[in-house]
């Protein structure tokens, strides 16, 4: 039976109402108070055009945030990706299943704590742990002032974000190299391709879609990491790892300029939605059809 | 007639049932509060409230950044019943936003101690009750320096003398656990006091107005002294946090912590059995009459706009009692507010009392009214810079400068 347009209209409009409410209405009205003198519950809301959004590209602070994001984005992407894509393939090319499950589940563990309790555990991981087992092993010197200092911080951060986001895409490169047609691998192996040639010129290309999925989650996901990173260090020492999100989070709670965070808060935005295309598009092409 | 009477005996009946029905309503009281080191007094105070009036349960939400919780609550309009102020900080805020009911006469207040007061007052009003008071200097542990052989410093150069020996022994002479960022400004805050507020209590409106500069002599002083304090601090200042901090102190890794006295229940924490002290940094010449910072770290105040304001009030009320004061000085071990307050709770209580009896200056913490928590957090930050070298005591003094003023001309719109 056919249901006509009508009928069919109005039975998406709650739907349509759910979305525009809970989704559209919030982020045109977030856009309006990125263009306002907002400041907290005390004062008014005065429209100032994007004066907030030139003013935070002239501020030192802002730019500082960019950058760090910027580092930690790329780097997290990258260990995640090649660390995931490393695991899954030594675990599809093992025979032992059994000891495949125990490393699926291990590497897997992390992914289910919640980010803050991951930026406390790995802050007694950086700060007593690792300097300890270095003491033990006459390699205390490393230690030197910290990992959790000037220098080390960024890189410290890093670690303990890829540590929680590499099971998710682990799973994500296994499903997909599970779904590899095994008939595509025998003729390759008839025709005398080695174990690198398969892995790079069938494995990796047919498995491209799960490379997507998996570069644009850690992306978006380390864009708008904040709760780990705050737990950890606080977006210290100085504004070493003063991410976006931080200093959005300081901007607004801290300093009360609302109008201002919300305009970094678009930034980001923009930022996120423009990178995401653009690997979306790029990749896409590359990407071979199974 | 009869009918007349009826229904007279029936609206008498609604009334008393409805009466009963709100004496007996139960009524859960949230109390937003920050200070992590006194949660054993606010459990205990859970306890005595909820004895005294069974139908009323009080929980603690306790929060870390509190500013900002507070102020995301304040936004989505779910401030609970009772909040906790920081001194002064929020003497303006909070009250501007309609948030804070106005103490203002009620007779508990006369149960505080005299001039504690008069730092909470805003256009001449009350809004919140000072909880405790807490003085600011070196907490020690008493047997590190009783084993490298020195006593309590009464000058600079008596000072660096006695961390000289106690380097000598392989103890941290100095602990600094900058992770959390606002013990930085603490540290150096309670330095600066006598060379800048005690000489100058209008120090920070000199600046307002131009007359001086956080750049000039008084800072400078003071930050040179802070810069070699940290020769003998720990390497790892920027990223120690506020906790293990307290517990390098407890169990004798480090000598000593600048901090408020807030910090002493925490110390214990790690170990009970720590023989702790308190000193007050040296005044500038070492002869001059010292000062000390001494003043409402804690308020409480009622949300004027919550259905439950006048319980809160209540428990307000209560806690100027000589139960609650007790659970207070017991728990938390830092000094009430309140008159007649045991003062002898512990070693570091009575080392402060002795620098109050002596004649010592006293600095009111909340004097700082435009040290706002967003001057704080960020001059930490900045202080975390220059702890590793990144920039000069000037530049440190000039951010310092520049957030003062800026929070000034921001919140003198609102």
């Amino acid at each position: 039976m056919l249901i006509s347009a009508r009928k069919s209209f109005i039975f998406s409009l709650p739907g349509v109402f759910l979305y525009a409410v809970f989704l559209v209405l919030p982020i045109l009205l977030g856009f309006y108070l990125s263009m306002t003198d907002a400041a907290g519950a005390v004062g008014g809301q005065n429209c100032i055009g994007l004066s907030n959004y030139l003013s935070i590209f002239a501020e030192g602070r802002f730019l500082n945030s960019l950058r760090v994001t910027i580092l930690y984005v790329i780097a997290t992407s990258i260990i995640v990706n090649v660390f995931a894509l490393f695991i899954a393939v030594c675990i599809d090319a093992s025979p032992f299943r059994s000891l495949n499950a125990v490393v699926r589940v291990m590497v897997f563990l992390p992914s289910i704590l919640t980010p803050i309790i991951i930026g406390f555990i790995w802050y007694y991981i950086w700060k007593l742990g690792i300097p300890a087992i270095l003491d033990a092993v006459g390699l205390g010197a490393l230690a030197g002032s910290g990992f959790l200092d000037f220098d080390r911080a960024m890189f410290s951060v890093v670690v303990s974000t890829s540590w929680m986001n590499i099971g998710v895409a682990m799973l994500i490169y296994a499903s997909g190299l599970l779904g590899i047609d095994q008939n595509l691998l025998e003729a390759a192996v008839i025709d005398g391709a080695g174990p690198w040639r398969r892995l790079v010129s069938i494995k990796l290309p047919l498995i491209m879609h799960a490379f997507i999925i998996n570069f644009v989650n850690t992306l978006v996901f380390a864009f708008k990491q904040f709760d780990q990173i705050f737990s950890m260090t606080k977006g210290g020492p100085g504004y070493t790892t003063e991410t976006l999100p931080i200093y959005i989070y300081r901007v607004a709670f801290l300093n009360g300029q609302v109008g201002r965070a919300s305009a970094a808060a678009y930034v980001l935005f923009f930022i996120v939605m423009g990178v995401s295309l653009f690997i979306i598009v790029s990749l896409n092409k590359r990407a071979v059809e199974k | 007639m009869r009918r007349f009477g009826l229904i007279i005996v029936l609206l008498a009946f609604v009334g008393s049932v409805a009466s009963l029905m709100a004496a007996d309503k139960k009524v859960e009281l949230e109390v937003l509060v920050w200070k992590q080191e006194a949660t054993a007094t606010y459990e205990a105070w859970a306890k005595g409230f909820h004895k005294l009036y069974p139908n009323v349960t009080v929980t603690y939400t306790g929060v870390g950044n509190y500013d900002e919780q507070v102020k995301a609550r304040m936004a989505a309009g779910t401030l609970p019943a009772v909040i906790s102020i920081p001194g002064g900080n929020y003497g303006f805020l909070l009250p501007k936003a309609g948030v804070m009911m106005d103490l203002s006469g009620k007779k508990f207040l006369s149960r505080v101690k005299d001039g504690i007061l008069d730092g909470q007052r805003l256009n001449g009003k009350i809004y919140s009750l000072p909880i405790d008071l807490a003085a600011q200097g070196f907490i020690y542990n008493k047997k590190v320096f009783r084993d490298a052989g020195v006593s309590v410093p009464r000058t600079w150069s008596e000072l660096f003398a006695a961390f000289e020996k106690i380097k000598a022994k392989g103890i941290t002479p100095l602990v600094i656990a900058g992770q959390d960022q606002w013990p930085l400004g603490i540290s150096v805050m309670t330095i600066a006091v006598p060379f800048v507020y005690g000489p100058d209590p209008a120090f920070d409106q000199d600046v307002l107005s131009g007359k001086k500069h956080f750049t000039g002599p008084e800072w400078t002083n003071a930050m040179s002294i802070y810069a070699k304090l940290l020769t003998y601090a720990n390497k790892d200042r920027n990223d120690l946090n506020y906790g293990l901090g307290n517990q390098k102190v407890a169990t004798g890794e480090a000598a000593c912590v600048i901090q408020g006295s807030w910090a002493v229940s925490g110390i214990l924490s790690y170990n009970k059995n720590a023989e702790l002290g308190f000193f007050l940094p040296p005044a500038m010449d070492g002869t001059k009459k010292n000062t000390m910072i001494l003043g409402a770290d804690s308020t409480i105040g009622v949300n004027a706009n919550h259905p439950d304001r006048e319980w809160a009030l209540k428990f307000v009320e209560w806690l100027t009692t000589k139960d609650a004061v007790n659970m207070w000085t017991d728990n938390a071990r830092t000094f009430s507010a309140m008159k007649g307050a045991r003062a002898n709770f512990d070693s570091t209580a009575i080392d402060v009392q002795k620098y109050a009896d002596s004649g010592v200056a006293l600095y009111p913490l909340p004097n700082h009214m435009w040290f706002l928590p967003n001057v704080w957090s960020d001059w930490s930050q900045k202080l975390q810079e220059f702890n590793a070298g990144k920039i000069t005591a000037n530049e440190a003094n000039q951010a310092l400068e520049d957030y003062l003023v800026d929070a000034y001309k921001a919140y003198s719109k609102q």
